[in-house]
């Protein structure tokens, strides 16, 4: 129909031909039912010419339609002659080798491109290896603002590459399929759940620590009876230094069953406190305010956060504790140790006198 | 002098720029290869470790420390511009009678290290000149506290002088000497402020700008006192305008000598004419007042004091040198202007070389830099007071001390130890980057 010159009349099919025959039934000479050709001596009520022009065109299109099918047929013919070919005898032979490559679970060793795999294993590791001695190499002296950024971006571009690493030998490795992924799921599974259950436990909390952040490299936290600063955080386990300078590895699976505290949470700074314990008979407000001045006057203080002196009666005596923020957390020790010092030389100017309990003598 | 240069006379100062609220100091930007190049320095900081048998001072500032360059005047002149600019902002106000409507307390923050080209500081000259009582600052006992118990409020009345008004204002310039970082040394700051807030008196206070950082924490200070205000930054133009006025004024260390020219020892450049000749600086020279200007923070005394380290004179055998070849081959083309044709004056050429890089020592750099934080707070210090407010000090560390003497991050005056002004960006930069508070313009 598209060869029709664009001013020639379009047939209209629904439109009712007079004296010709009904769309249903088509003249027994037609040589393709779907296409009803008029009859050669059927009248039209448009000119002689141009009802011929419309009733070749139709039939050409008739033609070619035939002949397209006709080669559909041949072609059908020849396909399912080559399959009986290829199939041997046996057509149910060949649909059980198609189910045999659906299932295979590893690719062919020679289809395996181990040395691609060597390079993917080694570049990643090199990568970590690189990104674990980088940054915190530029954390430690680059401007104290980046630092817990940096500390912090090492687990976080670790697991990534170690997630594109897995999924790249995978794909070298395995012949991934749905089919394969749930049989070799299912086995993962059992596997996990009855041998590597504590280990599996730690993966996967180590997972949630670097998304959930109870810690992050730099932070200060306590995790049991261990107090220290985060140094790593690693797949299973993050490593703290105690102030002892003991390196402590605790499983990530802790988060599921005990409380994590963190002094800092992320930030530069960490409330550090000093404690005095004076005999009760003593001028509080004038030692509570040279406390005070100890603190605003320390040159390790943060100017920004609140310095507070809080006391308390004990039955040994008053217990008075400075509680401020260093400027840097990594301070925090030789904040505490100035408190101390020059807390106790205040204490004695304003006219306290710090107690001690009696040690436990030796038993006998 | 040829008569197409404009006479020392032509050098018209600048209208003076009104002292602004801190917080609007605006920190004069860079030329961007200069950014470039500090920029690589500080990375080669980051990745290059110096050994730990590396001495505290690098080999390289020991002989410029010891080469001293030429100096031409000793002490740090005045500086004019802010001067007049102080005068604008203050004069009216401290010469006009009491009015409720008008602020009783004025507040001059300044950067550190403007004590030496004004003896008291830049507001103590003010006073002076304006004939304004000062209220001295608590004495101090030499052993690093205060010579007597200060927790009584002083006397702000002032006594009547002769032939000055009971309502003049009253000036104190340094606010950051009635306080030491120990744990009885508030009290005095504290008695002074509560005096201020009793008092009905005017008074002009002049403060620190890191001792203020400092004591609107530890004080309160903000609450009795005003909102501070503080000088507009010296750009470039400012600069080259305050060195050709200083070069050109009768006074200058050049009285009585040869005409000096300075000129850039790299390119060649002429910085500052003899006699402060010429029109604005351009091209390299320009440049080099932009790097001034940045790498001086736009504090004027620390431009000056980059300014005259990096100064060079040649040496006599250079000299000699240059006459000889002069006398065997007349035609030649001296090297430079130093050598005088016969039929002109004797004039002399400094040349300018590139500005000094203060490095921290490596070892113990936070210890050096609680010493210089505490030096910023409270400006110049005794030893022993220093070691009051220092704790590493206390636990030992006169070798740091000496050890940041020869790299040049402080110097003494007489007995007193300061942070030396041309090493205070870097000290700045340093702080800022160690998380230390640092102080607001």
């Amino acid at each position: 129909m598209d060869e029709l010159p664009p001013d020639a009349p379009r047939p209209v099919p629904d439109a009712p031909v007079p004296n010709a025959p009904a769309p249903e039934a088509p003249a027994p000479e037609a040589p393709a039912p779907e296409a009803p050709a008029p009859t050669p001596d059927a009248p039209t009520s448009e000119g002689d010419g141009a009802s011929e022009e419309i009733a070749e065109t139709v039939v050409e299109g008739a033609d070619a339609t035939g002949d397209a099918l006709n080669d559909l047929a041949d072609a059908f013919a020849k396909a399912f002659q080559k399959i009986g070919e290829g199939a041997g005898d046996s057509p149910d032979s060949a649909a059980e080798e198609a189910g045999e490559e659906a299932v295979r679970l590893i690719n062919d060793l020679q289809d395996i491109s181990f040395w691609r795999i060597g390079l993917i294993v080694a570049g990643t590791w090199l990568a970590i290896w690189l990104l674990r001695k980088a940054l915190p190499y530029l954390a430690d002296r680059g401007p104290s603002q980046l630092r817990l950024t940096l500390l912090g971006a090492v687990p976080i571009a670790r697991l990534a590459l170690l997630t594109l690493a897995i999924l790249w030998v995978g794909q070298l490795v395995f012949n991934i399929t749905l089919q394969n992924f749930l049989v070799v799921a299912g086995a993962v599974g059992v596997a996990l759940g009855f041998a590597f259950k504590d280990y599996a436990s730690s993966l996967i909390a180590g997972i949630v620590a670097v998304f959930e952040r109870p810690y992050r490299p730099g932070d200060w936290i306590r995790m049991g009876d261990d107090y220290g600063e985060v140094i790593s955080v690693g797949l299973r386990t993050v490593v703290i230094r105690t102030p002892a300078d003991d390196v402590v590895a605790a499983p990530h699976s802790k988060i599921w069953t005990e409380n994590v505290a963190n002094s800092n949470d992320g930030a530069r700074t960490l409330l550090c406190v000093a404690d005095f314990y004076l005999a009760p008979d003593h001028d509080a407000d004038r030692v509570r305010e040279a406390l005070s001045d100890v603190a605003l006057t320390s040159a390790y203080l943060s100017f920004g956060k609140p310095v507070a002196v809080m006391l308390s009666e004990t039955p040994w005596g008053t217990h008075y504790k400075v509680k401020a923020y260093p400027f840097d957390m990594r301070d925090q020790f030789a904040f505490v140790s100035d408190l101390t010092v020059r807390g106790k030389r205040a204490v004695a100017d304003a006219g306290g006198t710090e107690i001690a309990a009696p040690a436990p003598g030796p038993t006998v | 002098m040829s008569a197409d240069r404009p006479a020392p006379a032509d050098v018209e100062p600048e209208a003076p720029r009104e002292f602004r609220p801190t917080g609007e100091y605006r920190y004069p930007a860079m030329p961007a290869d200069d950014v470039v190049r500090s920029g690589w320095t500080r990375l080669k900081q980051v990745f290059v470790t110096q050994e730990d048998s590396a001495p505290m001072i690098a080999e390289d500032r020991l002989q410029r420390a010891t080469d001293g360059g030429f100096a031409p005047a000793a002490a740090r002149p005045a500086c004019d511009p802010l001067r007049r600019e102080l005068d604008a902002t203050l004069a009216e106000w401290a010469a006009s009678e009491p009015d409720p409507f008008v602020p009783r307390l004025q507040l001059i923050v300044l950067p550190p290290g403007d004590g030496d080209g004004d003896g008291g500081g830049l507001l103590a000259a003010w006073a002076d000149r304006h004939g304004l009582e000062r209220l001295a600052s608590p004495p101090r006992d030499g052993k690093g506290s205060f010579a007597a118990p200060t927790h009584r409020p002083p006397d702000l009345r002032g006594q009547r002088e002769e032939g000055g008004r009971r309502d003049d204002p009253l000036v104190i310039p340094r606010l950051e000497r009635w306080f030491l970082r120990r744990h009885d040394g508030l009290g005095p700051i504290r008695a002074l402020l509560e005096a201020i807030d009793r008092t009905d008196r005017r008074i002009v206070i002049g403060c620190n700008s890191w001792a203020w950082a400092f004591l609107k924490n530890a004080v309160d200070a903000h609450l009795v006192l005003p909102t501070g205000r503080t000088f507009q930054a010296f750009d470039a133009d400012r600069l080259s305008s305050w060195f050709r006025e200083l070069v050109s004024a009768p006074s200058a260390g050049g009285r009585g000598q040869d005409p000096v020219s300075f000129r850039l020892s790299d390119s060649g450049g002429t910085v500052l004419g003899a006699d402060g000749r010429g029109d604005q600086p351009n091209g390299s020279a320009r440049d080099y007042y932009r790097t001034l200007a940045a790498r001086s923070l736009g504090v004027p005394w620390v431009a000056w004091d980059l300014w005259r380290r990096s100064l060079r004179s040649e040496t006599q055998a250079a000299k000699q040198a240059e006459k000889e070849a002069a006398e065997i081959d007349p035609d030649a083309d001296p090297a430079d202007s130093a050598v005088a044709s016969p039929d002109e004056p004797e004039r002399r050429t400094l040349w300018v070389a590139a500005l000094e890089e203060f490095t921290l020592p490596a070892r113990r750099e936070p210890d050096a830099l609680l010493i210089l934080h505490s030096l910023l707070i409270h400006g110049p210090l005794t030893e022993a007071e220093l070691r009051g407010t220092a704790p590493m000090l206390r636990r030992g560390g006169t070798g740091l001390l000496s050890a940041l003497a020869g790299a040049g991050f402080v110097s003494h005056l007489g007995k007193r130890i300061a942070c030396a002004p041309a090493a205070y960006p870097a000290v700045r930069t340093g702080l800022s980057a160690s998380g230390f508070p640092t102080d607001v313009l």
